[in-house]
């Protein structure tokens, strides 16, 4: 009898343990609604957002800018153009890096102080809404969320892979609108074409001598090549040399054999790694290439013509274009070239930039020391000077 | 009720190769009774099992089960640590809808059922703490809250300790007895077939099967021919019951010797 | 041994993380590298509601709280939930809590559709829609595979979303090696390695309707989940078919997965430690794992994201920081949890 009390008093227990129980179950009943109420909260607004006004014009520029933000690699362009650093309140760090390489680097050395804001990829709205700038120049990829802030003055540049003319002529005009140059553009491009007609009929002067020349980077004892759509690598066509990676449609290694098998007469070095993934960054110049015992039993190697390259910058080609073609020709056509590239070298210095380039100046553009044991460098040297 | 729970006819399985496991088996199963499936390793009891759970589809002939199937596996384990009462919970599936989780009412049922077993007490312990016979005491009450009338079962009891063993087959008897439920376990004991079946059956061979009542079909000849072992029946008064059972004759190499 | 208190309350907990996720959106709206005060940000949130709101964009402090980062604690906070909903459901489904949504190939799938927009030089919304299309190609394909080897089994199923998955990756690896060094290349990067800092609302509203739907359905399943212990033997003796079940959760994983990694590039191992956090809180039990699981991820990403994008100068990808962050944890969660047995077959 007792045992009977003790059961059920433990089902009426139990029960009450259940009724509790269930009490707190509806509370998690209640997580399901609580989803859907933040999740469709949240698409609601995302239907009727808000929206800046006004909302951002197209492209138009309407004035020059006074405070431009530049996060794109474009600077040497820019300062080339602007002449000078004056009023860009603030680049991004790789835009910075890079605008400090070539001869306009140089010649503004204000670049190098530029204050910074935020990596080129990441946008940085608040970043940007912080320092107000009047013209921002961004990437295409990564303008989506600044046009929605109403960025006045925003400038989209759109980098077409494998179009290198196409894409600096546009970025030239935009650069043009933004610094209200418009004028001086039209001025550069001037030049730019009449210094290549120059070397156009060097050229053809040539004849039908048009050596094998291979464009490289090496670092680290490896070999890089870049593929189509390499700006520079069209320059070798245009200043009378045959490219004997023209067919290479990719940028990457290549291995001694099949260096042996493109067989260049003249390798030209190129320290700019950003022409492939691949390129390590640490610069081999000639004077370590012709040390290389794997390398001596390529031609180039051989006869000593292997070359480094002249310091040059990125999308600032109008200008150092002229220069690195005029410099090619004397070595594809050294015969053939009437110009003296030093002379070449200070007209365009002095008539873009009103600047005077020293000799010492010269000398480093040119690599004097890493090409010192090349074929035939010595025609570059400062007149009078023992090379 | 004089309804069949089970029935097979004419059943046959095989394996992909060709090679038959069984054949032309035939089976009834009364709603409310116990049957017992015995055989060695590898003869088909898992294959059959899977045809009566519906898991497998025979090569030849048809299983019929009438009525909502309660299955008991054989080995148990868990890759999360439920507790007890999660464990139990599980078996209401058949009740709960699609998009919706256990009322009060599917609660209460599972403590019921836990209860009855007597393990009411383990509701919030971690189920891989709990012993082999408690474990198997959960699955039964899982088992039972599905409201399952036919109850298959693997081996129930080949991974107890004998006092579990005991306890296991007492249930079975009892769901069969007081609440009605038809059921079917495969077993190697054929001891326990003979204690608590109603029928059974025994897998011969490929096309041979012995079934019926246990004390008429375990003769020792037919379980010599099915284990290859010689059993002979004892029986024994306890308490005023003769109760008979199956011992393998197992001979000491010391009596052997004197 | 008694639960520990937090499991023996589990509703309360849940609400409590709910409610602590909701103060953490508010708190968020607070952080920037842009200086707004407290009183500006009260004046903005009582005064305009931000539907169809229209601001000046001299109005600054309005266009960064309304524009800048209202979107983007809602863009992190649905992705948040999303994974790690997505993360439970995936471990209860194949019963192991080692797996995550890149078992099945679809994140692999979906980042490869992002590179691969960028190298067609699509829009945005065309990155988005690549990134979402090859995700669920990537489960399908896995699906396939699965299906041509004969059986819908878990095993199955995790090799060939392995196989899948490696595949993908490789076809990553190719896009990288022909993308254009100086164009596109540090498009791709940046994708991979994930950032929430490119939130428009039109990104919102497809994370929200996928989060909403697929979200929903996981977790009106979620007691069903539980089920997965048992065999398919035990399960079909009950009336429950495991094998639709399954498909219907993958896809909704899916569909969750590959929202988030088209609006946001990579962001990884939310869905792998989140869900294991819960289970230390609540146990494995299903119909409170899920709902834990949700905002817990939430709350998670949410402070991840904070910390990436007012910590320090610059924004440091989120993909990064739950990389950097998520491994120790996870080792640490691992190592906590293997005092109980986890692995089944």
């Amino acid at each position: 009898m007792g045992q009977g009390k003790t059961i059920s008093m433990e089902r009426d227990l139990e029960a009450m343990n259940s009724r509790v129980e269930h009490g707190r179950e509806r509370l998690t009943r209640l997580a399901i609604p609580l989803f859907i109420v933040l999740c469709s909260s949240a698409l609601v607004v995302a239907l009727f957002p808000p929206t800046v006004q006004p909302a951002q014009t197209e492209g138009a520029v309407v004035k020059p800018a006074q405070n431009a933000v530049i996060l794109p690699v474009i600077l040497s362009a820019y300062m080339t153009i602007n002449r000078g650093t004056s009023h860009i309140l603030a680049v991004s760090n790789i835009s910075r890096e890079w605008g400090g390489y070539g001869l306009a680097g140089h010649i503004y050395p204000s670049v190098a102080k530029l204050p910074i804001i935020g990596r080129m990829i990441i946008p940085e709205p608040e970043q940007l809404l912080r320092v107000r700038p009047d013209v921002l120049i961004t990437h295409k990829q990564q303008s989506d969320v600044l046009r929605k802030i109403g960025m006045q003055g925003l400038v989209e540049i759109n980098m077409m892979p494998r179009k290198p003319l196409q894409t600096r002529l546009m970025i030239w005009k935009q650069l043009g609108q933004v610094t209200g140059n418009g004028a001086r553009v039209s001025e550069l491009m001037r030049w730019d074409a009449a210094q290549r007609q120059k070397i156009a009929a060097v050229v053809a002067a040539a004849g039908s001598q048009r050596p094998r020349v291979l464009l490289a980077h090496v670092g680290n004892r490896a070999w890089s090549v870049p593929g189509g759509g390499y700006a520079l690598g069209a320059s070798l066509e245009e200043a009378g040399a045959i490219n004997v990676a023209a067919s290479f449609r990719l940028s990457g290694r290549v291995n001694l054999e099949q260096l042996l098998a493109l067989d260049p007469e003249i390798i030209v070095l190129d320290p700019n790694v950003m022409m492939s993934p691949y390129a390590s960054s640490h610069d081999t110049t000639p004077l370590d290439v012709y040390n290389m015992p794997e390398c001596q039993m390529l031609r180039a190697v051989k006869t000593l013509r292997v070359y480094q390259l002249p310091m040059h910058s990125y999308t600032n080609e109008s200008i150092e274009d002229p220069l690195l073609l005029s410099w090619m020709a004397e070595i594809f056509h050294p015969e053939q070239t009437p110009h003296r590239l030093r002379d070449v070298y200070r007209e365009t210095y002095q008539t873009i930039y009103g600047y005077a380039l020293t000799d010492d100046e010269i000398d480093r553009a040119l690599f004097l020391s890493e090409n010192s044991r090349s074929e035939g460098y010595e025609r570059f040297a400062r007149q009078g000077a023992t090379p | 009720m004089n309804s069949i729970a089970i029935q097979f006819e004419n059943l046959g399985h095989a394996y992909r190769s060709g090679e038959w496991i069984f054949q032309q088996y035939a089976a009834q199963v009364p709603a409310g009774k116990v049957f017992a499936l015995l055989g060695p390793n590898g003869c088909g009891k898992t294959t059959l099992l899977k045809i009566l759970l519906g898991a497998l589809t025979p090569s030849t002939g048809k299983c019929k089960v009438d009525g909502r199937v309660g299955f008991v596996p054989q080995i148990f384990q868990v890759s999360f640590d439920y507790t007890a009462l999660e464990m139990v919970l599980m078996g209401r599936a058949r009740q709960i809808g699609l998009f919706s989780s256990p009322t009060r009412r599917d609660r209460e049922a599972a403590l019921a059922a836990m209860e009855r077993f007597g393990i009411t007490h383990l509701a919030s312990r971690p189920f891989h703490e709990l012993s082999g016979g408690q474990r198997q005491l959960v699955i039964f009450a899982r088992a039972l809250v599905s409201e399952a009338q036919v109850l298959i079962l693997d081996e129930p009891t080949s991974a107890l300790d004998l006092k579990n063993q005991v306890l296991i087959l007492n249930w079975i008897q009892r769901l069969s007895r007081q609440d009605g439920l038809t059921v079917f376990f495969t077993t190697h004991h054929p001891q326990h077939a003979l204690a608590i079946a109603d029928e059974t059956m025994l897998m011969l061979e490929e096309s041979k099967y012995a079934s019926g009542p246990p004390a008429q079909v375990m003769s020792e000849a037919n379980l010599q021919a099915l284990y290859g072992v010689e059993m002979r029946q004892v029986a024994f008064d306890y308490r005023g019951v003769l109760v008979t059972t199956l011992v393998p004759v197992l001979v000491s190499s010391t009596a052997a010797g004197a | 041994m008694s639960l520990n208190p937090v499991r023996r309350h589990p509703n309360a907990t849940i609400l409590f993380l709910f409610v602590a996720l909701v103060a953490l959106m508010i708190f968020s709206l607070m952080l920037g590298r842009y200086p707004v005060t407290l009183r500006e940000i009260a004046h903005i949130l009582a005064t305009t509601s931000p539907l169809h709101a229209v601001g000046n964009y001299t109005n600054v402090p309005w266009v960064v709280i309304e524009i800048v980062r209202l979107p983007r604690i809602l863009m992190v906070t649905l992705c948040g939930m999303g994974l790690a909903l997505a993360g439970a459901a995936m471990q209860g489904i194949f019963r192991n809590p080692l797996v995550g949504p890149d078992v099945v190939g679809v994140s692999q799938g979906a980042a490869f559709g992002g590179v691969l927009a960028i190298i067609l030089a699509l829009s945005p919304m065309g990155i988005v829609g690549m990134a979402f299309a090859l995700g669920m190609a990537g489960l399908l394909m896995a699906f396939l595979l699965a299906k041509l080897a004969g059986k819908a089994s878990t095993l199955a199923l995790v090799l060939s979303g392995v196989i899948i998955g490696s595949f993908f990756g490789s076809l990553v690896g190719l896009a990288q090696y022909v993308a254009d060094p100086q164009t596109q290349l540090p498009s791709i990067i940046y994708w991979l390695l994930g950032s929430f800092a490119g939130a428009t609302y039109a990104k919102v509203a497809i994370v929200a309707t996928v989060t909403l739907v697929a979200g929903s359905v996981l977790l009106l399943l979620r007691w069903r989940i539980n089920l997965f212990s048992l065999r398919e033997v035990d399960a079909s003796a009950l009336g429950t078919n495991l094998d639709r079940l399954r498909w219907v959760i993958i896809t909704c994983v899916v569909l969750i997965v590959a929202a988030q990694v088209s609006v946001s590039g990579g962001v990884g191992w939310v869905g792998l430690i989140i869900p294991h956090a819960a289970r230390m809180l609540l146990g494995p039990e299903h119909k409170k794992l899920l709902p834990a699981s949700a905002f817990l991820g939430g709350l998670y990403l949410l402070g991840m994201d904070d910390v990436a994008r007012s910590v320090g100068n610059q924004e440091i990808p989120i993909g990064l920081l739950t990389g950097v962050v998520g491994a120790p944890v996870f080792a640490l969660l691992f190592w906590k949890t293997q005092t109980k047995g986890w692995i089944d077959e």
